[in-house]
């Protein structure tokens, strides 16, 4: 087990090190890459080759990809826009990405698996059907649009609901109330969740759906399987047949297919974050194509791609533990 | 002896989207305490379909009994709730299916899987069932059982895998074990172990059997009667040695000269039933088996009654197979005689 | 082999069987597999009216050119009125006119066509770089399997969105359909990549292909001729699925400016424009927005409908 984890590992860094030299070439070799950016034609010669000298882009392109990463992993590696170091940059963004994440990841497992679990117990019931059509939905709509419909709802159509129920509108942009730096802690951190709660709806709709689907129809095929019937020779309660022998096969595959999707979350973050002006890092992404902030983009890049296969890594192994049949060797 | 199981006039059908599909249709026997019984057909014939129709465990949609009783100790299993039911299966009633491979949980421990129905049945505390465990698992023959039971079923070989669903199967000694072609998907030489292990328990436990197979030379060495399915209809039933014997249903004739071994044997061609097993969808009008039967004659169009050809021994047949001039037209055609055998020589 | 191992009713006999007369059913079976499925097809109502929905769509989209001149609405995308901005419906405007005073419906209808169009050869162009990279890596295997395959998966470890921008405001920065098309493509295939290259791997195994290997047939030959014929189901299903994961892509890369440039008109570009005025004119984020839904629904449904008449074992569910 541990060469296993030891030999993935090495292998990831390796898939990590060759994508960065591809998306670091994308980027630099491109039309329209950096020295278009800092060799504004309007500068004088001496000033472009001294910004050009200063970001190291006069050097050949190995160079620079070296010189790119030493400064990435001595944490000198500097924001064109702001001139702090990236590390800084993205730090900063960090925890509002993370508490999206959190937030809508949480909602959308656990919704997945009732929302799963309930159609296939009750195949064709109403409650199947109604989750059937909205997965359905749920698949068919662009991300931006979901967050649209939300902020037009709750802002607009149900704004004088919410002002008489709750005194105030329902937050529909921004991370927190303007004055909420001066609240308790407890009202500071209620005003925060409720700014998340639309932007993790937008978000985990669509895994919601995909995931719940995957998890009824992973748990359907798994009931015709001949241990179920062994089970219930056995005389076991169907309660006991579906939580016990059901779902413990179902669930394995789940994990897996979740850990897949986590590239689309981070994808789908940077949609929310925009959309509902939430300062993470999908909007630091957003901001730096405006800016063509290479460094912070290429690191951005790199840091998703890092999570995403450390991730899927994560989820090879906890497949593993669950699955008996798995074998690391 | 008295009488455990009386199954009558079953019929389950199975709904399909092209109509329903007939797969038992009125099937009655009888099944005596301690009694092993087998029941032959080609697939198709309707015989697992019984035996799942005995403990509901078919799927309803699309399958269902329409019509018929299962008394179990004079008690109608059709009738029961499903709870009540629940305390019959595994309890009262075990079964053993074919593959099994996929028959254990994969995911499950082997101990964890025979615990259940001790803890559920014999309201065993996890450390006594784990002791039972143990001690079944010796009895079926598995060795270092303490060390195995930890394991999981893909570490098993699959007769070793066999040995366990028998376990679990006898665990909470029930007054009947249901075996669903338990030797189907074994090699050959586990094919025997397992059979005289089956034998070996149900004569120690004194449970009673039904063995379901396609493989006349199963039954032969095991049980005391059989009954041939064909087509969702019982053709023949007489107790064993009678049947290879005296075998009075022209499909049973079929199913003899259809032993593989017994004709390379005598140097014979290998005999097949010409044809193939009927659309239940659309059954043939009358005896199933006529399109494929070169016994055929007019009356075969409405089904025969039940015959008593001996004593204990019933054929549903309007022919006499024993009378020459059938034979000779039989012959014409295409029907291979064979020479009737005796039961213990096949099992051999 | 049917999962639930009973032994079930014999309604048909399985065409492998020996001793098998052929039955009206197999007879049927033999004359023409394509009418089977298509039967299976049209017995899924839910997945004819995906169908039907796409074929309206698709009429609509075609008919733009038509249908405007009537209306006495040429060249929508570019004839700004500011005297009629943000008007509602009207018998002039169905769907009333956008913030500079376009009529709505001639751009929706424009749209229609730019987002299908997008949709549909963003599709061929990944169906064939999917099928072209599954089918090399599942048929020779080996280090060139490895290669290929550990580049989907590289791939699929960047966030679609994030390398979708930011190619788009570097590389592909016209934003012409052309472009756009290429950028959705050169992401959209991976999952195509693997669907066909496990339908290789299964299929490279069976007898029939080492009988055609065995009379001669060259490698290409096997491939085109014998092996993508028999993975073609799955092929029809995940193009038709793309379709709509490709409209979604688009829409949301013209929304945020990255897609289409103006003056061209998506479903997408139409909600980047008026997405300030959805309390003013809900009607003209409502018209785009569920268009796509819509559509996109329409491709899901027909393409599980595929799928379905493809492998009637998954219809039991």
């Amino acid at each position: 087990m541990g060469r296993y984890i030891v030999r993935r590992l090495a292998q990831a860094a390796l898939m990590l090190f060759l994508l960065s030299i591809v998306l670091f070439l994308l980027l630099y070799l491109i039309p329209g890459g950096p020295q278009a950016v800092l060799f504004n034609p309007r500068l004088g010669k001496a000033a472009r080759d001294a910004l050009a000298a200063k970001y190291g882009l006069n050097q050949p392109l190995p160079l620079q990809y070296v010189s790119y990463m030493q400064h990435l992993f001595h944490g000198d590696l500097d924001s064109f826009n702001t001139g702090r170091p990236v590390q800084v940059e993205i730090g900063s963004r960090l925890p509002y990405t993370m508490q999206l994440f959190a937030l809508s990841l949480t909602c959308a497992v656990v919704i997945a698996l009732l929302l799963g679990v309930v159609s296939a117990i009750r195949q064709y019931s109403l409650t199947d059907y109604m989750a059937t059509i909205g997965a359905y939905f749920g698949i068919a709509m662009p991300i931006f649009f979901i967050a649209l419909v939300l902020q037009y709802v709750f802002g607009v159509l149900l704004r004088p609901f919410f002002t008489t129920v709750l005194g105030t509108g329902w937050p529909v942009f921004g991370v927190s109330s303007p004055e909420a730096d001066t609240y308790p802690f407890i009202w500071f951190a209620w005003d925060r969740l409720l700014h998340l709660i639309l932007p993790a709806i937008a978000l985990s709709l669509i895994f919601i759906a995909s995931w719940s689907r995957y998890l009824r129809s992973s748990m359907l095929d798994t009931v015709k399987q001949d241990f179920i019937r062994t089970a219930r020779a056995k005389g076991l309660s169907s309660r006991t047949v579906f939580f016990r022998h059901a779902l413990g096969n179902a669930l394995i595959p789940f994990i897996t297919v979740v850990a897949i999707d986590i590239a689309g979350f981070a994808g789908g973050a940077v949609v929310t974050e925009t959309v509902f002006g939430l300062p993470g890092i999908g909007k630091l992404f957003y901001d730096s194509l405006g800016a063509r902030d290479y460094p912070i983009l290429l690191t951005l890049l790199l840091f998703a791609a890092t999570v995403v296969v450390l991730v899927n890594l994560l989820a090879d192994l906890l497949y593993g533990v669950l699955d008996p049949r798995i074998t690391y060797s | 002896m008295p009488r455990l199981l009386e199954v009558k006039d079953l019929q389950t059908q199975f709904r399909t989207r092209e109509g329903p599909v007939q797969a038992v249709n009125g099937v009655s026997f009888d099944v005596e305490e301690g009694e092993a019984v087998g029941i032959v057909g080609e697939s198709g014939s309707g015989k697992s379909v019984t035996a799942l129709s005995i403990l509901r465990l078919l799927p309803t949609p699309p399958s269902q009994i329409v019509d018929g009783a299962v008394f179990f100790q004079d008690q109608d299993l059709v009738g029961l709730s499903e709870a009540e039911m629940r305390d019959i299966r595994g309890g009262q009633i075990s079964m053993i299916f074919q593959d099994p491979i996929s028959s254990l949980n994969p995911v499950m421990r082997i101990q964890d899987q025979i615990v259940e129905p001790l803890q559920l049945h014999l309201g065993l505390s996890r450390a006594e069932a784990l002791a039972r465990a143990r001690s079944l698992l010796e009895a079926v023959g598995i060795p270092d059982a303490e060390r195995r039971m930890r394991g999981y079923p893909h570490q098993f070989s699959g007769g070793m895998r066999q040995r366990v669903m028998i376990a679990i199967a006898i665990s909470t000694n029930p007054k009947l074990l249901i075996a669903d072609e338990p030797t189907t998907a074994l090699d050959v030489t586990i094919q025997a172990q397992i059979l005289e292990l089956l034998a070996r328990l149900r004569r120690d436990l004194n449970t009673s059997l039904i063995l379901i197979t396609h493989d006349l030379g199963v039954v032969a060495g095991v049980t005391d009667r059989i009954l041939v399915m064909y087509a969702g209809h019982i053709a023949e039933r007489a107790p064993t040695e009678e049947l290879f014997d005296n075998p009075r249903h022209p499909y049973t004739l079929g199913l003899l000269g259809a032993v593989p071994r017994l004709a390379a044997e005598r140097g014979s061609e290998l005999v097949t039933i010409p044809g193939s097993p009927p659309d239940l969808l659309h059954p043939p009008q009358g005896c199933p088996f006529q399109p494929r039967c070169p016994f055929r004659i007019d009356k075969c169009a409405t089904y025969p009654p039940d015959r008593k050809v001996g004593p204990a021994h019933f054929s549903a047949c309007w022919v006499d197979v024993t009378d020459p001039k059938e034979q000779q037209r039989a012959e014409r055609n295409g029907f291979i005689p064979i020479r009737p055998v005796g039961g213990t020589s096949i099992g051999e | 082999m049917d999962a639930t191992q009973f032994e079930g009713p014999h309604v048909t006999p399985s065409p492998a069987a020996p001793l098998i007369e052929p039955t009206p059913e197999l007879a049927r079976k033999r004359r023409g597999q394509l009418r089977i499925i298509t039967d299976r097809f049209l017995r899924n109502r839910i997945a004819v009216a995906g169908f039907v929905i796409l074929v309206i769509m698709g009429v609509l989209a075609l008919l733009a050119p038509v249908i405007e001149p009537v209306r006495g609405q040429f060249d929508p995308a570019t004839t700004p009125n500011f005297a009629i901005a943000l008007q509602g419906p009207s018998w002039a405007h169905p769907l009333g006119t956008d913030h500079v005073g376009r009529d709505e419906l001639a751009r929706w209808l424009y749209g229609a066509r730019v987002s299908l169009q997008v949709g549909l050869l963003a599709m061929l162009a990944s169906i064939f770089i999917g099928v072209t990279v599954g089918a090399l890596a599942g048929f020779y295997g080996g280090w060139l399997d490895n290669i290929l395959m550990r580049t989907v998966d590289a791939l699929l470890a960047v966030p679609l969105y994030l390398i979708l921008f930011l190619l788009s405001a570097t590389f592909f920065a016209q934003g012409t359909t052309l472009e756009i098309v290429l950028l959705i493509a050169s992401f959209s295939w991976l999952y195509t990549a693997r669907i066909v290259r496990s339908e290789f791997l299964a299929l490279k195994e069976r007898e029939f292909l080492l009988a055609a290997r065995t009379l001669g047939a060259g490698d290409l030959r096997l491939i085109l001729r014998h092996i993508i014929p028999n993975a073609i189901g799955p092929i029809v299903v995940s193009a038709t699925l793309l379709v709509g994961n490709n409209i979604i892509t688009e829409s949301t890369l013209s929304f945020f400016g990255f897609g289409l440039q103006p003056p061209a008109s998506s479903w997408g570009v139409l909600l980047s424009d008026s997405e300030n005025y959805f309390t003013q004119q809900p009607l003209l984020v409502w018209a785009p927005g569920l268009a796509i839904l819509v559509t996109v629904l329409a491709f899901n449904l027909m393409g599980d409908g595929l799928r379905d008449a493809l492998d009637p074992q998954m219809t039991e569910r």
